[in-house]
């Protein structure tokens, strides 16, 4: 079955943007163990506002609404923005960017945070913060998901 | 083998080495595996055993590196670095093992570079490379020892012959083991021995590595620790002495005394006051109560040691008529099983019991329901008092897993022991 892969890297050799500073994700896809770059996809930038989010842009809503998207507002000012149930660091470019990459199997970065990492667990979207070349972790992902997904066990070594 | 146990009387190696290392004084486990298997391995064993747990570390309180997927994809070793290093910060330990959890085994993370990285600073920190899955808490128990054989156990310590070492008796395993090994320990050195329990009197990794000063290795267990056995005679020349079982009560504990006795040359003179004198302890109080407790046809469900004790005393003893003896640990070895039986059934004059080896509760349960013989007590573990209601028989609590009971020093082996089994068996406990 074929998946995507979602690397955030500047330069498509070293795993090296965090997932909150990244503006593209390399989509790497694979088909059994034939891996391809099928797209580099741009995100918005973080004071644009997300889809769920546009509506209500208006910073003035921020802190009433519970729709998960209007921390994008919030995140582009400077205004303090616990009032959603969110938390800080701009809830809406967060989901912007998760929502992006939603039909890839797992992501790949430097670092991801908390918020983000709970969106993609939602999504059962798999997330690896590793610093590494893409190589190494197209390789590494590659071959653990063929082994589940053939029903091999993942054992490397004898043990007594 | 791969077959579905009803509820399995203890956990995994991990759970077995995490007993050991807990109830040794100033040790730290450090887990390398997924995050669930510190409460796991505590509540299997020390968890069931009388209420009583490793004070310095358990349950939540052990580091482990809590690996995910991303270890598994990745490789766990770097966090398994940070994880020691928060550890060492944090825990002022005398020594650190690296335990190996089930993921880090199949994925084959190699430890040992990393205990290594640690070790050569100056760090006492040791791999323990058998992962969760390897079998038993039984064998746990042996595995630390194996591993305390390997890499911490001193050569060349002047030997004293005066010396002992005490295995088999597994720390939380067998709820009684702290009570046991204390009045092992009073009967020892009345005989003028030093005794290592290594688990009680707030021994800990220096008397481990001291060890191999002994003069003689003291087995408790008819089945238990033949490889570190044989691995201290080739390496340290301590030889052993195997003592096929507990001993509870007079005559079996004054058989013990004397085997150790004989093997280590002490002075008749001595040996025969100490065992007049205990002797005389122990029949003065069992004859202020002739006939306290009423005749019984008896059941015992346990780990073989103590099935093999608690058997023994009640036929021997106590003219009990033993019924049924079903020994509940997973035993694999034919000759271990011959040598258990033997025990079991060479009774002074009572008819010998049948003697059934099952784990599997569904089993032990239809085994005690379909006795044609009658049986007016049992005594067992927590897990078949269910069935000793069903037949409405007395029950005593004595074996593990034990969740109704708190035992601190409690014991019924030895001299003083027996007396506490047999008030227990009249208070009904």
């Amino acid at each position: 079955m074929a998946y995507f892969i979602a690397i955030a890297t500047s330069d498509g050799e070293q795993v090296d943007r965090k997932f909150g500073e990244t503006d593209s994700f390399h989509i790497y896809s694979v088909e059994e163990k034939e891996i391809v770059l099928s797209a580099i996809r741009k995100a918005e930038g973080s004071d644009a506002p997300s889809q769920n989010a546009s509506k209500e842009a208006d910073a003035s809503s921020c802190g009433k609404t519970e729709d998960p998207g209007c921390g994008s507002g919030c995140g582009g000012n400077s205004q303090a923005c616990g009032g959603n149930g969110q938390g800080c660091g701009g809830g809406g470019t967060v989901l912007g960017k998760v929502t992006l990459i939603e039909d890839c199997r797992c992501v790949v970065a430097k670092k991801v945070g908390f918020q983000a990492q709970k969106q993609f667990e939602k999504k059962a979207i798999s997330v690896f913060d590793v610093e590494c070349s893409v190589k190494e972790a197209l390789e590494k992902i590659t071959s653990y998901y063929y082994k589940i997904d053939h029903r091999q066990s993942l054992r490397t070594k004898d043990v007594e | 083998m791969s077959e579905i146990m009803e509820n399995p009387k203890g956990g995994c190696v991990l759970a077995g080495i995490n007993s050991v290392l807990g109830a040794l004084n100033r040790v730290c486990p450090i887990y390398h595996s997924g995050p669930g298997c510190c409460m796991q391995t505590t509540a299997s064993d020390q968890g069931q055993s009388g209420h009583k747990h490793g004070c310095f570390v358990s349950g939540v309180s052990l580091p482990s590196s809590n690996m995910l997927e991303k270890e598994v994809v990745f490789g766990g070793i770097n966090k398994l670095r940070t994880t020691i290093e928060g550890a060492i910060d944090i825990i002022d330990a005398d020594a650190y093992f690296v335990l190996t959890g089930c993921t880090a085994g199949i994925i084959g993370d190699d430890i040992a570079s990393v205990t290594n990285e640690f070790f050569e600073k100056g760090i006492p920190i040791y791999p323990i490379e058998t992962p969760g899955f390897t079998g038993d808490s039984t064998l746990g128990y042996e595995t630390v020892w194996n591993t305390f054989l390997d890499k911490v156990i001193e050569k060349d310590v002047p030997k004293d012959e005066k010396l002992v070492n005490i295995f088999g008796i597994i720390p939380y395993h067998d709820p009684f083991w702290s009570g046991t090994l204390e009045e092992i320990d009073r009967i020892l050195s009345r005989l003028g021995l030093r005794v290592n329990t290594f688990f009680t009197k707030g021994q800990g990794i220096e008397d481990v590595k001291k060890s191999s000063a002994a003069a003689l290795n003291i087995i408790i267990n008819p089945w238990v620790f033949k490889g570190p056995a044989a691995k201290y005679e080739s390496k340290f020349g301590v030889p052993s002495l195997r003592v096929p079982g507990l001993f509870v009560g007079a005559t079996d504990t004054t058989k013990f005394v004397r085997a150790v006795a004989e093997k280590l040359n002490l002075e008749t003179e001595l040996v025969e006051k100490v065992i007049a004198d205990e002797e005389a302890y122990v029949y003065h109080y069992l004859a202020q109560s002739i006939g306290a407790l009423s005749w019984k046809r008896f059941a015992v469900i346990a780990d073989a040691n103590n099935a093999v004790g608690f058997t023994r005393y009640l036929a021997n003893d106590y003219s009990f008529t033993p019924v049924l003896v079903i020994v509940s640990e997973p035993i694999f070895r034919p000759e271990d099983k011959e040598t258990i039986i033997k025990e079991i059934t060479n009774l002074e004059y009572a008819r010998p019991p049948k003697v059934l080896f099952l784990s599997d509760q569904y089993e032990i349960n239809q085994a005690i329901r379909e006795e044609e013989e009658e049986i007016t007590l049992i005594v067992g573990s927590s897990n078949d008092r269910e069935i000793a209601l069903e037949k409405d028989s007395q029950f005593i609590l004595g074996a593990f897993p034990m969740s109704e009971r708190l035992i601190f020093n409690r014991t019924y082996a030895g001299y003083r022991g027996s007396l506490t089994f047999t008030e227990d068996i009249y208070d009904n406990n």
